[in-house]
């Protein structure tokens, strides 16, 4: 058994997640005046792949830059988190990450570190620089601190697990109160619901084998927004594309942007052709550019490849180490001094990481919202646009406005807490509850990395692999679901991740079968070539039904491609009309 | 495994509320909270960074398992071989050589 808390949270707009694009979508939406309540998993201090700091803000300053945006705006496409975007929300974006910056810097996070805006790393030489390198260490105390001001309410210790949706409009969601030793459903009446629950990770195994949490970003990120989005019947884009991240070898917890040296083989010579010496200015952008490079030199027996530094001035190695501190990078500082690594004088191992969701998941519109009304998304999660920690603040921003502007015409609260989803949901949490033998959620998650790792990875996919391991995983879901057993909330919170998971695997097998092409990281042995017919097109993939679907649709290039696309999507029967005449009658 | 605490740590359960991870016990009780999760750490030094500690010392250190310890090499280290070869590379060993027969 499990209990539900007879006491609804009411609000307009409620926020899943406490991070970064989840605080700015709670400010975004208290300014236009809406009840704002963000439902954290963990605690909004610290939450999120954002939680002890970051160095970089992609942004458009136009007194910097000039007023011309199309040169920055092709800067972005070309960059390595350019690849998938509709390119109306990429200059949305950047037409308004400048407001977002001043946003925080007037909240106390220091945007200008060097005094002015200033733009270093990721830059190619001789090309426009578009990340403002800022000092993020205390930049989730800082948000915290406005949203409360701006009168939003923060729920901490209380991960969203599912969106309930009413005759195709969001209602609600459905809460686990992780407070106590024994956990509690919590359901929240909504108006609109923004998904911020960041990237997936723990999907394929960690460098180091049993260590699940070794990860690049939040562990505690496990997919929530993409598999609520896919269980409210959103359409996601763009999932069979598998991200590759590098840093350092073994400790996947470390950030790549922030070093300022050369990728070196073990003769210590340059592996890419862009420079020889590194400056606080211009990295070494190999990695950026051949993301595989540290796997492919283990694999021809030419590496290890190294970040070295040696050849780096002293005191750009001491800017270097003041920024490792402000993007959260402590842990590493302290065991590099505890096991007195010189960085002038040894060279660090560098490898490529396994995959991880980022940028891939559901699609939004130019007001962050989904497919499903009143469900938007932001922050790392979202399908269709990616600018990494400035996309979550900004497009995290927009959907907040938005969302807050639905709520204000919508009507009654409808009661969320009849939805069959709870009760559903109470049953199987129940169950997992009730057992007094049964498998741990780690089994769980063991199984998925593995079917990961060995049917979906980055190097080799095929109908005959994907087709099995789609199989294996529906066998896995089943076991998971009849002997799954936990002994408290932590667990169950954890299991509740588990099942998240899944559904991103579910949805990366399909879409992954369904591009019937090899293209960058997705390769198909029995689709060798890269399709020039599937160029510019993105694949979505959502369940109707319970049957999933999946269809090409192009990438959109303009405003013309956008109505036509998003115009029709938005055409759709009103639904709230619908739920006006059948309210109450949930 | 990590996180340890250490003396210095005064029972103020922050570590315990901010984690990410929800590694430690969160019982308010005033005690040095337990880690619960050891194996759940994220590394991510958040226990570390807030804590108040006591007397100007962290309560609180990340300890970081061997598995995750940094891998690096010395450029100035010398390229002799990391062994003593007896013989020579074919495996011939001087002292049974027909090339050379000995009084």
């Amino acid at each position: 058994m499990i209990q539900v808390d007879k006491r609804c949270i009411e609000c307009d707009v409620l926020v899943a997640g406490g991070g970064i694009a989840g605080l700015m979508a709670a400010i975004g939406a208290a300014r236009q005046g809406a009840r704002v309540v963000v439902a954290e998993k963990a605690h909004a201090l610290r939450s999120g792949s954002g939680a002890t700091g970051n160095d970089h803000f992609m942004s458009w300053i136009p007194e910097k830059h000039g007023d011309d945006i199309e040169p920055i705006l092709k800067e972005l496409l070309n960059s390595q988190i350019g690849g998938f975007h509709d390119v109306p929300l990429s200059r949305k974006f950047l037409e308004q990450s400048f407001a977002r910056v001043r946003d925080w810097h007037e909240w106390g996070i220091d945007m200008k570190p060097n005094g002015d805006w200033s733009f270093c790393g990721h830059a190619f030489p001789g090309r426009p620089r578009i990340w403002l390198k800022y000092a993020g260490s205390n930049q989730k105390r800082a948000l915290t601190r406005a949203a409360k001001k701006h009168g939003v309410r923060i729920v901490n210790h209380l991960p969203i697990t599912d969106a309930i949706v009413h005759k195709g409009r969001i209602i609600g969601a459905l809460g686990l109160d992780i407070t106590q030793e024994t956990p509690r459903l919590r359901v929240v009446r909504a108006h609109a619901l923004v998904l911020a629950g960041g990237s997936a990770v723990r999907l394929y195994p960690s460098p180091s084998p049993s260590m699940l949490f070794n990860t690049a970003w939040c562990p505690a990120c496990t997919g929530n927004t993409q598999a609520s989005a896919y269980r409210a019947g959103a359409r996601l884009v763009n999932m069979e594309f598998p991200n590759l991240h590098a840093g350092i070898k073994y400790m996947e917890r470390a950030g790549k942007a922030t070093f300022i040296g050369v990728i070196t083989g073990p003769d210590g010579k340059a592996l890419g052709p862009f420079i020889t010496k590194a400056n606080r200015w211009v990295g070494d952008i190999t990695a950026d550019v051949w993301n595989s490079v540290f796997g492919d030199v283990m694999k021809s027996g030419e590496g290890p490849a190294y970040m070295d530094c040696t050849a780096t001035d002293q005191e750009d190695i001491d800017y270097m180490l003041w920024g490792l501190k402000e993007e959260g990078n402590t842990g590493l500082i302290d065991t590099m001094a505890r096991e007195k690594v010189d960085l002038r004088r040894h060279r660090l191992e560098f490898m490529q990481y396994q995959p991880f969701l980022i940028g891939r998941g559901p699609e939004i519109d130019l007001d962050g919202q989904t497919s499903v009304r009143g469900l938007y998304a932001a922050g790392d999660a979202v399908g269709n646009f990616r600018a990494d920690i400035a996309g979550a603040a900004t497009f995290g921003h927009i959907a907040g406005e938005h969302a807050a502007r639905a709520a204000r015409t919508a009507g009654a609260f409808e009661p969320a807490e009849e939805s069959e989803l709870v009760a559903g949901r109470a049953r199987q949490f129940g169950a997992f509850l009730a057992r007094n033998e049964g498998a741990h959620w780690k089994e769980a998650n063991y199984m998925v990395q593995q079917l990961m790792r060995d049917y979906a990875n980055a190097e080799v996919r095929s109908a005959t692999l994907l087709g099995a391991g789609l199989k294996y995983l529906g066998d896995l879901r089943r076991r998971t679901i009849e002997t799954l057993r936990c002994a408290n909330a932590h667990e169950l919170m954890r299991s509740a991740e588990v099942m998240e998971l899944m559904d991103c695997a579910e949805m990366i097998f399909i879409a992954a079968q369904a591009r019937q092409e090899t293209r960058g990281t997705h390769r198909r042995s029995d689709f060798r070539f890269t399709n020039p017919l599937l160029a510019e097109k993105f694949l979505a993939v959502w369940q109707e039904g319970g049957r999933p679907k999946v269809s090409f649709r192009p990438r959109i290039a303009d405003m013309d491609a956008y109505e036509r696309y998003f115009g029709a999507r938005s055409a759709q029967p009103a639904p709230r009309e619908a739920f006006a005449a059948t309210a109450g009658g949930a | 495994m990590p996180p340890v605490f250490n003396a210095h740590c005064n029972g103020c359960g922050i570590c315990a509320n901010v984690c990410p991870s929800d590694v430690f016990s969160r019982d308010n009780d005033h005690q040095v909270p337990r880690v619960l999760y050891p194996d759940e750490c994220w590394y991510c030094d958040a226990c570390v960074l807030d804590c108040p500690g006591e007397g100007g010392h962290k309560g609180i250190e990340l300890r970081i398992p061997l598995q995750l310890s940094l891998l690096w090499i010395d450029p100035a280290a010398e390229r002799r071989l990391p062994y003593d070869i007896i013989g020579d590379h074919l495996g011939t060993d001087p002292d049974y050589s027909w090339e050379m027969p000995r009084e």
